[in-house]
């Protein structure tokens, strides 16, 4: 059994306008010490896929429908009180932006402790040794001064350390990166990279990697799943993505991004853009900019096609 | 040979800093650019690399003359851009122009789309109403955007429109140059490719020079065809792009290149350069070499000796001390080693 695993998730928005189907029947799952990478244009509904694992939808939002089992707890059957003992323990997150993911009037002790202090019922000395132990994890030089300081007192990357200290902190078995490393510095980048794959490597830990950025994927994931429009369209290993990717929208994006390691002379790339959220087509959402639309494309949705063991599809020219 | 269109030379540029509000006093300076020179040809793409703190913004915004250096010149086609008279600075303004990163703060919610495009051509041309109108038109039409938007507001297109907005007012009053501050980082994937695309296009058809600045490799491998890598606030590196990407020199240089993740998987980095610690701040900045603290071949000279930026290769520059040319030019003594 999958440590994590996802069944027809769907997250609406109820607006006045009408109904938002951010997060459209998804379904995935994620082994111990495995990293799945989701990949997606912005409002693609990959952020949303992430707080929705943690139960972390607001108004006017709600998730109406599917399962969400956790060692084979179905999470959206708990109450919330029993959600807290997963949140920031057993399952926990990392944002992208550090500077608004940190209080600016809590010293770092404080917002390191927080959830080792709730979880594991520690305070005083102890609670302070933890939170040091934490902090040299991520790699903060000089660990034991730094407890007082704010975060203002650090940059950019050595924030988003922190950030990951607090998620971190009580030794999750799943980690949820949305985006960590995108307002980083390439060097910063890396470095940030190689010790989230350091920690995963020690302790077992699973990951969900929310990401735009195929590099990113390559280094971290073992597989990708790429949404578009709310729905996951296809879901493979990271070699099987790039050798062989299957969905229209799969192989459009992979071959509109500008690569390091070759010169191009023109970028391919994808015509027009997303449907609204509000008007999405009746049958596959991609059909509005596919190179190779049918007839049937507008009408029906297409089901899932499994090309290989780790491979499947939604597109109409697998069935 | 006739001058280029825009030569930076020894440009350097900080910032005073200041403590108190009413009888405020200087207590230091940060020093943002310094010594950068580089020249653009008409027609021709350079891309300014670097991470944040790099000094690559402040580099636009001088030659934007949003700030005058402290030192050293800038001229456009052989004239001093500080010194002019209302004319040829009026024509400077025409010939050069921008497209900044964000296109939902670098556009006026206020202003219809066709006085956004319009006020480049209002305030530093004598065309009539109607003309404007005509030009508006034309490069409406020129980055693909559909007939009707002149009369919309900005926040009716999404990003990637927007950024085609934002550089049909840089297009309409045909200038020489465009300064290309991040053009693309704030755009999804799918738009990037549309606007990456565009900007090539253009500028095969109205023979613009575009100044890249990015802090994404493969966009300005993509675009450019000359590149300066710079480091707090200095030039370390500047090169042909494909050689600099072929070789690169500076130490520097080689980090970036193998942070840069490639795409597919069975594409590795040749060999995986971590760079220690970050940038340090540009108001306390290390003696000799800036780079030296995070440099992994660091010697003595670098933490002594500042480098002189010198040719290495033919075009091709960098002010490293690994390279006896540089240390010969910075009034060091070469050591006798092997490489």
């Amino acid at each position: 059994m999958a440590l994590l695993e996802v069944e027809n998730l769907s997250t609406h928005f109820f607006l006045r306008r009408g109904t938002i189907k951010a997060v459209d029947h998804v379904s995935f799952s994620i082994e111990a010490g495995e990293t799945l990478g989701l990949v997606g244009e912005s409002g693609s509904g990959k952020s949303m896929v992430a707080s929705s694992l943690l139960r972390l939808i607001a108004q006017p939002g709600r998730i109406v429908g599917g399962a969400i089992r956790f060692e084979g707890v179905n999470l959206l059957s708990l109450d919330e009180k029993q959600m807290r003992s997963y949140r920031g323990r057993r399952m926990s997150m990392i944002l992208q932006d550090p500077l608004s993911s940190l209080n600016p009037v809590l010293t770092i002790e404080d917002q390191v402790g927080e959830g080792i202090a709730i979880h594991d019922k520690l305070s005083g000395a102890a609670l302070r040794d933890r939170v040091i132990e934490v902090l040299k994890l991520v790699g903060i030089p000089a660990a034991e001064k730094r407890l007082r300081d704010y975060p203002h007192h650090f940059s950019g990357g050595m924030r988003q350390r922190v950030v990951g200290a607090i998620a971190l902190a009580c030794r999750p078995q799943f980690l949820i990166a949305d985006e960590p490393t995108t307002s980083l510095d390439v060097t910063i980048q890396l470095q940030y990279l190689n010790l989230l794959r350091e920690i995963q490597q020690r302790d077992g830990l699973a990951m969900l990697f929310v990401t735009h950025d195929f590099g990113v994927v390559s280094k971290m994931c073992d597989r990708v799943a790429v949404m578009y429009a709310g729905m996951i369209v296809e879901t493979a290993s990271v070699r099987e993505i790039f050798n062989n990717p299957c969905h229209p929208y799969t192989k459009a994006l992979i071959e509109s991004v500008p690569e390091v390691d070759e010169k191009v002379d023109r970028l391919s790339s994808i015509q027009g853009q997303p449907p609204s959220p509000l008007a999405r087509p009746k049958g596959c959402p991609f059909v509005t900019r596919c190179p190779v639309a049918m007839p049937r494309c507008a009408g029906e949705m297409p089901p899932e096609t499994k090309i290989s063991e780790q491979q499947q599809v939604r597109c109409w020219h697998y069935v | 040979m006739s001058e280029p269109l825009l030569v930076v030379e020894k440009a350097s540029k900080s910032f005073e800093l200041s403590r108190g509000v009413v009888f405020s006093r200087s207590v230091g300076s940060v020093r943002a650019v310094e010594d950068v020179s580089f020249a653009i040809e008409a027609g021709q793409t350079i891309g300014l690399v670097g991470e944040s703190g790099s000094g690559k913004s402040t580099t636009a915004s001088l030659v934007l003359d949003l700030n005058k250096p402290s030192a050293g010149s800038i001229r456009y086609n052989g004239v001093e851009i500080n010194r002019r008279d209302k004319e040829a600075w009026l024509e400077y303004r025409r010939s050069v122009q921008a497209v900044f990163q964000d296109p939902y703060s670098s556009l006026s919610p206020r202003m219809r789309v066709r006085d956004i495009i319009a006020e480049p051509l209002e305030t530093t041309t004598k065309m009539s109403r109607q003309e404007i109108d005509r030009r508006v038109a034309e490069v409406v039409e020129q980055v693909g955007l559909p007939p009707d938007t002149p009369r919309l507001y900005p926040h009716e297109f999404s990003g990637g429109q927007r950024q085609r907005i934002a550089l049909a007012r840089a297009l309409a009053p045909k200038p020489k140059l465009i300064v290309l501050d991040e053009p693309v980082s704030g755009l999804d994937v799918s738009m990037k490719a549309q606007v990456l695309n565009l900007l090539k296009e253009l500028q095969e058809s109205s023979k613009v020079a575009y100044l890249l600045i990015s802090h994404n490799l493969a966009d300005v491998r993509y675009l450019c065809d000359w590149m300066i890598v710079m480091y707090l606030g200095k030039i370390v590196e500047s090169g042909p792009v494909e050689r600099v990407f072929a070789e690169p020199l500076h130490p520097y240089t080689r980090a970036l290149l193998s942070a840069a993740l490639p795409h597919h998987p069975d594409h590795v980095v040749k060999e995986e350069i971590i760079l220690v610690g970050e940038i340090p701040s540009a108001v306390n900045i290390p003696k000799g070499c800036s780079f030296n603290p995070r440099c992994t071949y660091a010697m003595p000279i670098c933490r002594e000796l500042v480098p002189a930026r010198v040719g290495i290769r033919p075009q091709h520059e960098a002010a490293c001390h690994l390279y006896p040319e540089v240390v010969a030019a910075s009034g060091g003594t070469p050591a006798s080693k092997e490489n």
